[in-house]
């Protein structure tokens, strides 16, 4: 037999002191470096693109929350504005009418107020008719008109 | 090469530098494929391991614990996959009654370098030959204290077992051996 004259001891010792012997072990390191330096690129475009996904999920995160927001914001603004124009108006037109009988007639007397607004109706009544007088003038002149037609 | 420069090299690594990862393999090449070869008992499926154990180094180097040797990290990676690799091909073998790959290409590998290739089978006939029959765990504590020399502490932390389980596993494996030269003589 090839190892009759083996004892424990001997085969552990020979064992231990004679190592396998590596062929070309630059070889073998290139290889893994190789293998390192693939796997980091493909890491990092992984990377890379992880990164571009969190910016953009981010983003549209941030429109979504922003959006609303601002639409709520802006339409309670309009409604101020809104509001604040029609007062505004209003005060406005109210200004107007006092400070034009403040200007014409002297407010200051009640009286002078009642007549004021007397004369008032009565000068657009007079326009008025001044206007109607003109119209059936003139429509008296064309033919098939009636004066009463007009009325009507 | 010095401890203080190792941890120099696996920070630089830890930072992606894929060069000073390179000079660490240099470094630790020959230990690993040694505890391989012990293990698996085939040139190439030693030499695939080693490429396998640092690709998986480095894809963990974050888990490494700079308080334990980087030698000790290193062997318990290749002493880990070569037991599950020796547990598949142990599986392969029983479920199909055909050798697995981990013998078929024994003879086929190195015909270039003669020397090394003699001393290489060599080897593997006498290792296979006195611990075929051991278990993964056995085969596994008999080379790293016996064959390495390494301390019990050490196996601890490369294996996972307990003091108990190493002493217990070492001393089947050694049992086994033993009978098998008594068998002989």
């Amino acid at each position: 037999m090839k190892y009759r004259n083996i004892t424990y001891e001997k085969l552990v010792e020979h064992l231990g002191n004679v190592s396998p012997v590596l062929d070309h072990p630059e070889e073998l390191t290139q290889n893994v470096t190789a293998e390192i330096t693939r796997i980091a690129a493909g890491r990092k475009k992984k990377r890379k693109i992880i990164r571009i996904a969190g910016w953009l999920s981010g983003a549209a995160a941030c429109l979504t929350l922003c959006l609303p927001a601002y639409e709520t914001a802006q339409s309670s603004a309009y409604r101020h504005a809104d509001m604040k124009t029609s007062e505004s108006v209003s005060s406005a037109r109210a200004t107007v009418g006092i400070r034009e009988i403040k200007r014409t007639y002297d407010v200051g007397n009640p009286e002078s107020v009642k007549t004021a607004i007397i004369s008032a109706v009565r000068k657009k009544s007079e326009q008025r008719n001044r206007k109607e007088r003109i119209y059936s003038v003139c429509l008296s002149k064309i033919p098939g008109y009636s004066q009463q037609k007009f009325i009507k | 090469m010095e401890q203080d420069k190792i941890q120099e090299l696996i920070i630089y690594s830890k930072h992606g530098d894929t060069k000073t990862f390179g000079m660490l393999v240099t470094e630790f090449q020959p230990l690993v494929f040694r505890l391989a070869f012990r293990l698996l008992c085939n040139d190439d499926d030693a030499k695939d391991m080693v490429q396998e154990v640092f690709v998986r180094a480095w894809l963990q180097l974050d888990r490494y614990n700079p308080q334990y040797r980087f030698s000790t990290w290193i062997y318990k990676i290749t002493a880990n996959m070569c037991c599950d690799r020796l547990r598949s091909a142990k599986r392969a073998r029983e479920s199909t009654g055909i050798p697995s790959a981990l013998s078929e290409r024994e003879n086929i590998a190195s015909t270039e370098n003669t020397e090394s290739s003699v001393i290489n089978s060599e080897l593997k006939e006498l290792i296979l030959y006195f611990t075929d029959r051991l278990t993964p765990k056995q085969k596994t504590v008999f080379i790293l204290k016996d064959v390495e020399g390494l301390e019990t502490e050490e196996i601890e932390k490369i294996t996972g077992l307990s003091a108990g389980q190493i002493k217990s596993n070492l001393h089947l494996a050694r049992k086994y051996i033993r009978n098998k030269i008594n068998s002989i003589s």
